[in-house]
């Protein structure tokens, strides 16, 4: 399909997905507040609410964008908000895309199991059922402080 | 784990002792995330001239991955037995890991303001 | 006001002629047991901000009515939209395809007869009485209630 996804991470911050032309991900290393050392190389996937959190973690300093170079120990792609089965597809293309070494998390409820639209007729019932999960936040929406906790969690088992 | 405010929904934290199984957030929770057994116990009190019952929580689970903290548990609930609980550290490695069961439930108590 | 649907943009042109250019609203409505389904559109004057609500029924069974974009382009994702979720086809709209909903999905889920599939499988855990008494008790069960948003004509495996 021609994808181009930005990595590793762009000025742009433009995440090109299949089917979904320039979608806004935030895509950067960051530095995490009160964990010296780690960096973590992070692409948001945006999709509701959820993304609010983590431009509140952004916002307040909790995640902290660094342009040294510095690949980062973990390379994450969050998937913040609801997944529908029309998404679907572009959430495993950009989950594709992303080079190894990777991990997944699932950033909120809707991302989790549907969550609220857990009996919908167009929401996928938790986007592990199209990609690998190593990490499950929850919340509705989570605190971008479980976000950083769990960004930490996952760099130190990485 | 990082700080957040006191009063912050984190987290739904039981009292066991409170809970009297009656159903009633089980019913009311529009994820159906939360899960009750239970059974009765016979009670004879000496001098009474018969048995009380006695409805005896088994297990109480809340599924962290369905529910959308809205709080209307804590709400119905006509015995105090739910309090909201600022703590927000509990992600899982597993979607089944975030079911948690009474004990783990009763834990977070400690951290509850409004107990 | 209800007009026929032969009628539709031509009535809808005639309001638009009367200052009602504004959309305000165009959705549908689906009543099973008439065998229509009702298009609602709302409509706003600018500046005095009145309302005129034009509504048209076409048959359930093979619902089709005329396209408005010719008169109000901001019609076209609406019609698109009621395409998909109620299954009604709009002639002469310049740009058909699905809108919001992932393909094959098969149904048009806006209609009173679509069950969704999760609420009516899942088990509902109010359905227990909670207290499962034992034959040592002696004391009737409780009477469980159904589970909410779920009807009865819904097929439930769980039960039996």
């Amino acid at each position: 399909m021609g994808a181009l996804i930005l990595y590793p991470p762009d000025r742009s911050g433009v995440l090109r997905v299949p089917g979904v032309a320039d979608y806004p991900a935030r895509v950067s290393v960051y530095a995490v507040a009160g964990a010296p050392g780690v960096r973590v190389h992070v692409a948001d996937l945006g999709l509701a609410c959820c993304a609010v959190e983590f431009t509140a973690a952004l916002g307040r300093g909790l995640l902290v964008p660094v342009a040294d170079g510095d690949p980062g120990q973990a390379r994450v792609l969050v998937v913040s908000g609801t997944v529908t089965d029309a998404l679907a597809p572009a959430v495993l293309a950009a989950w594709e895309e992303m080079p190894e070494p990777k991990v997944a998390m699932s950033f909120g409820a809707c991302s989790n199991s549907g969550g609220p639209y857990w009996d919908s007729y167009s929401v996928t019932k938790g986007v592990d059922q199209v990609l690998p999960v190593r990490s499950y936040v929850p919340g509705c929406p989570p605190r971008p402080e479980a976000l950083v906790d769990a960004i930490v969690q996952l760099a130190e088992s990485a | 784990m990082t700080e957040v405010p006191r009063q912050a929904r984190g987290v739904i934290a039981l009292d066991p002792v409170s809970c009297t199984s009656c159903m009633i957030c089980v019913r009311e929770c529009p994820d159906w995330c939360i899960e009750i057994d239970s059974h009765t116990e016979e009670v004879t009190e000496p001098g009474a001239r018969r048995p009380r019952y006695v409805a005896v929580l088994d297990r109480f689970t809340i599924d962290w991955g369905l529910c959308m903290y809205c709080g209307i548990c804590v709400e119905a609930c006509p015995f105090d037995a739910l309090f909201w609980s600022p703590e927000h550290d509990y992600a899982s490695q597993d979607a089944g890991g975030l079911v948690h069961e009474t004990q783990r439930l009763a834990d977070w108590l400690s951290s509850a303001p409004q107990r | 006001m209800n007009v026929d649907p032969r009628d539709w943009a031509s009535s809808i042109r005639a309001q638009v002629a009367q200052g009602f250019a504004y959309l305000d609203l165009l959705t549908a409505v689906d009543y099973p047991e008439a065998q229509r389904i009702e298009i609602v559109l709302v409509l706003l004057r600018p500046g005095t901000a009145e309302i005129s609500t034009v509504t048209t029924s076409v048959d359930r069974r093979e619902p089709r009515l005329g396209s408005l974009v010719d008169v109000l382009p901001g019609a076209s994702w609406h019609e698109r939209e009621i395409a998909e979720m109620f299954g009604v086809e709009f002639d002469g709209h310049p740009d058909p395809r699905p809108l919001l909903l992932a393909p094959g999905l098969g149904l048009h889920p806006l209609r009173k007869e679509t069950v969704l599939g999760a609420r009516a499988v899942t088990p509902w855990p109010g359905a227990r009485s909670g207290h499962e008494e034992g034959a040592s008790s002696g004391r009737r069960t409780r009477r469980t209630s159904p589970p909410p948003g779920v009807p009865a004509d819904w097929l439930r495996e769980a039960e039996s």
